[in-house]
């Protein structure tokens, strides 16, 4: 019986850890996979580590002009456009959703929603038959365009929940002590909805950034991302290619991570829990 | 110096039955506090907010100095408002928020550090100019609202409740230092209350507002001893009225008949008397009033008591220095006819 007293809260207190453990191994080794491989020369069945390291694949990728370079621009630029553009637009329709009431509100809160929700197939293909029209197809702004379906719900619902918490009567004080409307918004507005807007543009940057099917209808094959670029070396490129290109393309979401639960307040994530 | 008139200002919210303000006219007059008093819901923040510049009118228009300001937007009004819950931009440190409307007005930083530090001294706390707003207490908060709002020199100050998240010694401190940059800075200053005592000390003039309208707009002391109507002097601590009728030289009353000082045309009226004003008296020169001390009360430095008389009862309230009689005593009371009111029934 002491024994058996003994042992069970140790193995309470072990469980949780070891579950975590697992979790975390689960999660990141495909990681060090890629890590392994972005660095190995010759790596062969029966050895457990390779034999030699060697940065020949990164020199190799990040040399002026390469294919990878262009696919890692055109992503940052894609990203960002987006990122900027669905803050603006989603800005303002997240204010009326987080403050005021009014008639058809959970309509337009469903459908803002809907893209986020029906097939990407079925969005790309109706979306693609339009820009082919408009001349929309196979550059850059028209892929930046497409990326905003997918990617203005996120933001407008994370800005909404920031403003749900927010007190308009900060901008009627700051308007009474003599500030225009553009003042308002830069000292008052912005400042006190920032935590939001940065975790709403990280969101943005970050799901434009894995763009596939999107990316390859309507920029019909000529726009190439790092996506597309990553999915055609898979299937025939070697390993060590491969390993960086995932490498970099995990890079950005990892970064942002670690810098958003480091930096932004927990109530930034309210936008979130609503989702 | 502004004085300030709402003309004809009725505002009427969508989903709303009643208008917020209704038919509502008011001479705001310069360089003095003038309370807006009414229970919530008597639409006294709607005006504050209107007269801001916060919400449009659904009729009427808002004048200073006899110019119509309905189409300048709040930020070129000159008129600041304080609100309720001091609203302090906690991103900001204390100096900046203070500085905040000069900064807005484009003066130039220097100048703007001068005097925050000048504001800072005057509400007495000059050390918080670093800090932020949450590290501030309550009734500090207010006051830095406060000084926010007086370092642009206002045309007209609005406050909306600036005593009621205070307690008790903050409420008299605040109410003090209301009074003293008002009096220094000379600015019209409309202030929002509900509480009947914050209007009497602080205003100079007082609307009491009900239902969107202002049931009498006059001087503490008139609201107190001249109350326009039952629901004024009730407000303002009226309890007794009794029904008679004037005819133009005696009041006769179901208890008594009365001399007065009034002046109205004869008809049906109701006598009332403030509780304070009633006196115990053996042998009164006129207007005496016989009856029983049914009840009486300790208030600390004032007694109560309720005197039954054949056919009504007063309420009469006694400093507690001069209290000499007890339950169950037969008094006789005297009715100073200068104090006798009449309102009508």
């Amino acid at each position: 019986m002491a024994e058996r007293h003994g042992r069970t809260p140790k193995l309470k207190t072990i469980m949780p850890y070891a579950a975590l453990g697992l979790i975390g191994l689960v999660l990141t080794a495909p990681l060090i996979a890629f890590l392994l491989n972005a660095f190995a020369r010759q790596w062969f069945f029966p050895q457990l580590l390779p034999e030699t390291w060697t940065f020949d694949a990164w020199g190799r990728l990040f040399s002026a002009g390469s294919e990878f370079t262009q696919a890692l621009g055109n992503s940052t630029l894609i990203a960002t456009v987006v990122a900027l553009i669905s803050l603006m637009l989603g800005l303002p329709a997240a204010r009326a959703l987080g403050l005021y009431r009014f008639r058809g509100k959970r309509l337009l809160e469903f459908l803002l929603l809907l893209p986020a929700v029906v097939p990407p197939l079925a969005v790309s293909m109706g979306l693609t038959v339009n820009f082919l029209r408009w001349g929309l197809t196979g550059n850059w702004i028209g892929v930046a365009v497409a990326h905003l379906v997918p990617v203005l719900p996120y933001v407008v619902l994370v800005l909404s929940g920031t403003f749900a918490t927010y007190d308009i009567s900060h901008e009627q004080q700051a308007r009474t002590l003599g500030a225009k409307p553009l003042a308002v918004f830069l000292y008052i507005t912005l400042p006190m909805i920032f935590p939001g807007v940065v975790v709403a543009g990280l969101f943005a940057f970050l799901i434009s950034w894995s763009q596939y099917l999107l990316t390859l209808l309507v920029g019909s094959g000529r726009v190439i991302t790092l996506p597309i670029l990553l999915f055609s070396s898979a299937s025939g490129s070697n390993n060590t290619t491969i390993a960086v290109q995932a490498l970099m393309f995990t890079a950005p979401t990892l970064l942002l991570l670690i810098f958003t639960s480091r930096v932004l307040a927990r109530n930034a994530l309210t936008g979130l829990v609503r989702l | 110096m502004t004085q300030v008139s709402l003309s004809q200002i009725r505002k009427q919210y969508p989903a709303a039955l009643h208008p917020a303000v209704n038919q509502l006219s008011l001479e705001i007059p310069s360089g003095k506090i003038t309370a807006l008093l009414g229970a919530s819901g008597s639409g006294k923040t709607t005006l504050l907010k209107i007269i801001a510049g916060l919400l449009p009118v659904t009729e009427g228009d808002v004048l200073f100095d006899g110019q119509s300001v309905m189409s300048m937007p709040t930020e070129q009004r000159g008129a600041v408002m304080v609100f309720q819950n001091h609203l302090l931009f906690p991103h900001m440190t204390i100096e900046q928020n203070i500085g905040f409307g000069l900064k807005m007005h484009g003066i130039n930083t220097g100048i703007i550090r001068q005097r925050v530090a000048d504001m800072l001294a005057l509400i007495q706390l000059p050390d918080v100019g670093k800090r932020r707003p949450h590290q501030l207490s309550g009734g500090q908060q207010q006051r830095v609202a406060l000084a926010r709002a007086l370092i642009v020199e206002p045309r007209v100050l609005l406050l909306d409740e600036p005593l009621s998240n205070l307690d008790a010694h903050l409420r008299d401190e605040m109410r003090d230092l209301i009074r003293q940059v008002q009096q220094t800075f000379q600015i019209t200053t409309i202030v929002v209350t509900h509480d009947q005592q914050d209007a009497v000390v602080l205003a100079d003039l007082i609307a009491l507002m009900r239902d969107g309208q202002v049931e009498q707009f006059a001087t503490p002391d008139v609201l107190f001893t001249r109350p326009s109507n039952e629901r004024v002097a009730r407000f303002f601590g009226g309890v007794n009225f009794i029904p008679g009728y004037w005819d133009g030289y005696l009041m006769q009353t179901e208890v008594g008949t009365f001399q007065t000082s009034i002046q109205v045309p004869p008809g049906q009226v109701l006598l009332t008397i403030r509780p304070e004003h009633v006196k115990f008296c053996d042998s009164p020169s006129s207007n005496p009033l016989h009856g029983i001390v049914e009840m009486q009360q300790f208030m600390g430095t004032h007694w109560r008591c309720l005197v039954c008389l054949p056919a009504n009862s007063l309420k009469i309230t006694v400093h507690a220095t001069t209290m000499q009689v007890r339950v169950g005593d037969a008094v006789t009371l005297y009715l100073p006819p200068e104090h006798l009111w009449t309102i009508p029934p």
